[in-house]
């Protein structure tokens, strides 16, 4: 039987494969970059790149664990580099410090990413790879939790924007509640990998080790509810939010 | 860099109640804050609501002599603009993912 952390990552790739797939969909009808970066993301990273890096060291032949291991981590990087441009293009289209620190981050996960595959690649003892891959996989989980609370300091910032405007009735309440999820978002994310780090940092195993597997589940569950309100919110919610702002309920979430 | 929407106001502010180019800038970017806008994407459209709703208190500290004409010459600049809503803000591409 499956067990749950399983399960709740097989659901969270799951669903980013759907949002990803419809964004990128939706990015060819609107001719969108936010969109397509977005889309790209979420079909690189959760969808593809992570579950195929768990999977590879999994299997037994190394013929097909060696480049299912290297084609994951290339989506993985190129999902992680999308998202940071995404806030990049979505929250800070003009900035050189953000534009000059999502291309510094990418180099930094690129480096990270060749590190971990060079590891994967020098050995099948996975306490050797785990060594070998301590560095650039302590430098990648860095970059990740620099980005995912830039993204939610960008969301609780525009959230607080568009509570303002919705009181001269300039925004709506759909929107405005899905910049709070897309902070929400961050902060989830922020927490199942700073688990991850700080079990990094102890010299633990994060592949097995309990704790950092329940929490990236348990994380990977919370962004799958998250996803599905901001990119696919079912009609009984969006009509919540709705009346929530009409009664001023929102203003106090 | 401010909208073509944000200039056309500021323009009008300098010109109708003889504000200095930063004083109308200033009185313009407070009200832009207070109604959580941005002088980057501002539309003409949101900033009539801010001049109808909240300039009048800033020009009001700037003691400025006669609001009311004022906020109709930057209400008049903003009319003469077209749709201004080209370039892309965060609320726009956000209510178009999941749409």
């Amino acid at each position: 039987m499956a067990s749950i952390p399983l399960l709740c990552l097989l659901g969270y790739t799951i669903v980013s494969a759907i949002v990803g797939v419809r964004l990128i969909l939706r990015s060819i009808e609107s001719r969108g970059l936010p969109e397509l970066l977005a889309g790209i993301s979420y079909v690189a990273a959760p969808a593809l790149g992570y579950p195929m890096c768990i999977v590879a060291p999994m299997l037994a032949n190394r013929a097909i664990a060696v480049p299912v291991y290297v084609v994951g981590e290339i989506f993985l990087v190129s999902g992680c580099c999308c998202f940071l441009f995404f806030t990049v293009k979505v929250f800070r289209p003009g900035a050189q410090w953000a534009i000059w620190g999502a291309a510094l981050g990418s180099a930094v996960l690129v480096w990270s990413g060749y590190g971990i595959t060079r590891a994967f690649l020098a050995s099948t003892n996975s306490a050797e790879v785990a060594a070998m891959a301590k560095t650039p996989l302590a430098a990648m989980v860095l970059v990740l939790m620099l980005s995912y609370v830039w993204t939610a300091l960008e969301g609780i910032r525009y959230y607080r924007m568009m509570r303002k405007r919705m009181a001269l009735g300039l925004a709506d309440a759909v929107v405005t509640n899905r910049f709070l999820l897309w902070s929400f978002c961050g902060l989830t994310s922020l927490s199942w990998i700073s688990v991850s780090a700080f079990f990094l940092a102890i010299g633990a195993n994060i592949g097995t080790d309990p704790i950092p597997v329940t929490a990236t589940s348990a994380g990977g569950i919370v962004n799958t509810v998250f996803l599905v309100l901001i990119f696919m919110p079912p009609a009984a919610y969006t009509r919540w939010v709705e009346r929530s702002a009409r009664s001023g309920a929102l203003a106090t979430v | 860099m401010a909208s073509s929407a944000f200039e056309a106001a500021q323009g009008a502010l300098e010109r109708s109640a003889g504000m200095e180019r930063w004083n109308a800038r200033g009185a313009l970017q407070l009200a832009l804050m207070d109604a959580g806008l941005e002088a980057a994407n501002v539309t003409a459209a949101q900033l009539k609501v801010v001049v109808d709703r909240l300039l009048p208190k800033q020009l009001q500290s700037q003691k400025v002599a006669d609001i009311p004409a004022a906020c109709e010459k930057v209400r008049d600049a903003l009319a003469m603009l077209g749709d201004d809503a080209k370039a892309d803000s965060p609320d726009r591409v956000f209510s178009r993912l999941a749409g």
